[in-house]
């Protein structure tokens, strides 16, 4: 399985106009610049394509940093 | 007439009797000062205006979400020689600003256009060089800035078919996953002079 540490690596490759090596596992994903709907929409193709787990909105809005959103992934994917 | 649905939005194609509701949105100035024309528009302007895309090359559609008119999206002056066309979207409803509906509403309009509609290879975007908000929204999508537009005020981006499968792709993937039962587009409308022909072909064959 993905470790916390390329998780956040691949999701900042996902994220147009984020510079490289600005994501650490505590950054708060949804305070990004320019954060809209299409950003969550990325965030669920994304974990779902790694961890075959479907986010939704409200699973969403329970995390606000990496770490957590990674660790909601690994909880739901067991 | 022409109905497009996909994700839980429905995009209805502007009719003569909505564009008072798009005029009166269109006119605030935190939607103006994000369009290339800013000043105040007139109903008599409004009415020529819509006279003037009221056809075959022009599509714009009142997007509804939950029974409510929130906003607009567009693809204009479409050149069937060259196959492209420019779009365009914006949300008056604030309460939607930050919802699904502007990605769903235009992954929805694009899906049309590239796997139905299938006589676009190319989609095109003007987007002011200050408006950084949109520009991400678009490069997301899979727009990239034209070569010669940066010093551009409002910049011109191109969408291709192959970079619209990659990056619309996961998009799709994602909002279908979200939408369980909503993720097939549907298409539904009247055959008209206002359509394409290959749009009323479209509409033919599910008579």
């Amino acid at each position: 399985m993905m470790t916390l540490e390329e998780f956040t690596v691949n999701l900042e490759k996902e994220f147009e106009g984020v510079e490289p090596g600005s994501f650490t596992p505590d950054t708060h994903y949804r305070d990004i610049k320019n954060w809209s709907s299409i950003y969550a929409l990325i965030v669920v193709a994304f974990v779902d394509l790694n961890f075959n787990v479907i986010l939704n909105a409200t699973d969403l809005r329970s995390t606000n940093t990496i770490r957590e959103l990674y660790d909601l992934a690994v909880q739901k994917h067991v | 007439m022409i109905i497009l649905e996909q994700y839980g939005v429905r995009l209805v194609r502007l009719r003569e009797n909505d564009i008072e509701l798009v005029r009166y949105w269109r006119n605030k100035s935190d939607i103006a000062n994000f369009m290339e024309y800013r000043r105040y528009i007139t109903p008599y302007e409004q009415l020529a205006w819509f006279k003037s895309i009221n056809n075959k090359l022009n599509y714009y559609f009142i997007i509804e979400y939950e029974g409510k008119k929130v906003g607009l999206i567009n693809s204009k002056n479409y050149d069937p020689a060259l196959g492209f066309s420019e779009g365009g979207i914006f949300i008056w409803d604030k309460s939607y600003i930050d919802s699904y509906v502007a990605i769903y509403s235009t992954l929805c309009f694009l899906n049309f256009i590239f796997h139905v509609l299938k006589i676009s290879k190319t989609s095109m975007a003007r987007i002011l060089r200050t408006n950084t908000r949109a520009i991400q929204y678009n490069k997301q999508i899979g727009y990239r800035l034209l070569p010669g537009q940066e010093n551009v005020e409002n910049q011109l981006y191109e969408l291709t078919e192959e970079d619209y499968l990659e990056k619309g792709g996961k998009l799709n993937k994602a909002a279908a996953l979200l939408n369980p039962g909503y993720e097939t587009l549907r298409y539904s409308g009247v055959i008209c002079p206002e359509n394409l022909d290959e749009v009323n072909r479209l509409l033919e064959a599910i008579k």
